[in-house]
């Protein structure tokens, strides 16, 4: 898994910049804070906040509880990320921030400046520090750790029970008073959706229940399947079609064992693609949201979403480009510096170029204009 | 406020998809709505339970910025721009 890393006026604003290079929610990511931001006199930044983050690996952690708890009580979605670093012990925060000061000092040592290999290995080794840190000695330490786990569970599966049939009654009771675009998307709604209504509802009695019983005991038995979040996702972006009024096919293909991708296929559907890739990147944004509505907790493995074969393309666009300035420059010898690019493409680049003899490829730069370098052998 | 027609959609397309789009990420999806205001730009004024806003904004806008990313694809095919605005 690659690593970003990410620097802001805050922790926070560093965490932000690092979710949207990963193009994913903030609790698929795992974050390691390399250098705290430093105020100068008089609110000057005398040195910016630098976190490092990647997607997290699929093995789930003991984080369930507190999310769920969060939700139950109400509080706003933009709590969660806070659980990352600091949220083990809300109370006390001495020793959280001591944990990600250890995660964060090995991490930095292993990533002097720009060094991306030597940077990449080793956090991996930070970041179980400093989870080893954060989570364990807290439990053992604080006895309300495993208050915290047993008191939840019956709020939180009536908070995850609630979310789970709003959405679905909510939405048919109130289409009815609405103008004649709403009652457009429900007709549309309603025509293609009998059968998703019905699965539909079978989803959520399943998950209901399985956050039933799993409350409490082993987290992967709570864990979202692929399976589950494709369906999820493909109904979304069927009503999302409906909305929109586009005719698609909606269908899911696995990519390999962690990956999964709900693809939308059909004419005209360019205007969900967007200059850039960038209305698709809202239509995958929002559908991640829509996921951690319905299934809230962790999710097993990661759902990407296409449009129109869009990403393949963009992925094949790329290779070609890639191997077409390897070839210039080879033949005049003279490095080349490529335009900025988000992490996933520069991967497609050294990936493509590490194939190929005669040049070699580095990144330089600072995200988000980090930028891919191709340099001829000697 | 608004002189919006609800036989005179200035933005049908936005409009659904706005609804839609709200409504898939509240808790509370009664409390939705979404109103015209025509003026030199079309607006789409959602309001949401207060208790949703947050949801509706995200974390430093993420959420609503995506939204308004698809909302103005949609409104594309309604051949108009629209602005929109979160109000609780």
């Amino acid at each position: 898994m690659e690593w970003v890393e990410t620097t802001g006026k805050s922790v926070d604003d560093a965490k932000d910049a690092a979710l949207d290079e990963l193009g994913i929610a903030e609790d698929e990511a795992e974050f390691e804070i390399v250098e705290e931001a430093k105020q100068g006199l008089f609110g000057m930044l005398r040195r910016e906040a630098r976190v490092r983050a990647r997607v997290r690996p699929t093995q789930p952690r003991p984080k369930v509880e507190r999310r769920r708890t969060k939700k139950a009580s109400g509080s706003k979605g933009g709590g969660s990320k806070g659980s990352e670093t600091k949220s083990s012990k809300p109370s006390e925060k001495k020793p959280a921030k001591s944990a990600v000061a250890a995660g964060g000092a090995s991490a930095g040592k292993g990533s002097g400046k720009g060094s991306t290999s030597k940077g990449r290995s080793k956090p991996a080794k930070g970041a179980d520090t400093a989870s080893a840190n954060g989570d364990e000695p807290e439990s053992t330490e604080s006895p309300t750790g495993t208050d915290q786990g047993a008191s939840s569970s019956p709020t939180a599966t009536d908070g995850g029970g609630e979310s789970h049939s709003a959405p679905g009654d909510a939405s048919d009771g109130g289409d009815a008073d609405r103008g004649p675009a709403g009652a457009r998307a429900v007709d549309a709604r309603r025509r293609s959706g009998r059968q998703r209504e019905r699965s539909r509802s079978k989803a959520s009695a399943d998950t209901t229940s399985s956050s039933d019983t799993t409350q409490g005991a082993t987290m992967s038995e709570s864990t979202a399947s692929l399976e589950e979040q494709a369906e999820i996702t493909e109904e979304f972006l069927q009503g999302l079609l409906d909305a929109f009024g586009l005719d698609g096919e909606v269908s899911t293909v696995s990519v390999d064992d962690e990956t999964s991708e709900v693809r939308i296929e059909g004419d005209e559907l360019g205007l969900l693609i967007g200059q850039k890739g960038r209305t698709l990147q809202a239509v995958g944004d929002l559908s991640r949201t829509v996921l951690q509505r319905r299934l809230p907790g962790r999710h097993e493995g990661r759902l990407r979403v296409d449009v129109a074969g869009y990403r393949e393309r963009r992925r094949e666009a790329l290779q070609r480009f890639a191997q077409d300035v390897a070839e210039q420059v080879r033949s005049s010898g003279t490095r080349r510096v490529l335009e900025p690019m988000n992490p996933a493409d520069r991967k497609v680049v050294h990936d493509v170029l590490n194939e190929v003899d005669g040049v070699t490829t580095t990144s330089e730069g600072e995200e988000p204009r980090r930028r891919v370098v191709v340099l001829p052998d000697d | 406020m608004s002189d919006g027609d609800p036989n005179a959609l200035a933005a049908p397309t936005a409009e659904a998809v706005l609804d839609y789009l709200v409504r898939s990420i509240v808790d509370d999806p009664d409390a939705v709505s979404v109103e015209v205001e025509d003026g030199r730009r079309t607006t789409l004024n959602v309001r949401v339970a207060p208790g949703d806003m947050g949801r509706v904004i995200g974390r430093s806008g993420r959420v609503a910025s995506a939204i308004r990313v698809v909302t103005r694809a949609a409104a594309a095919r309604d051949d108009v721009e629209v602005d929109i605005e979160f109000l609780d």
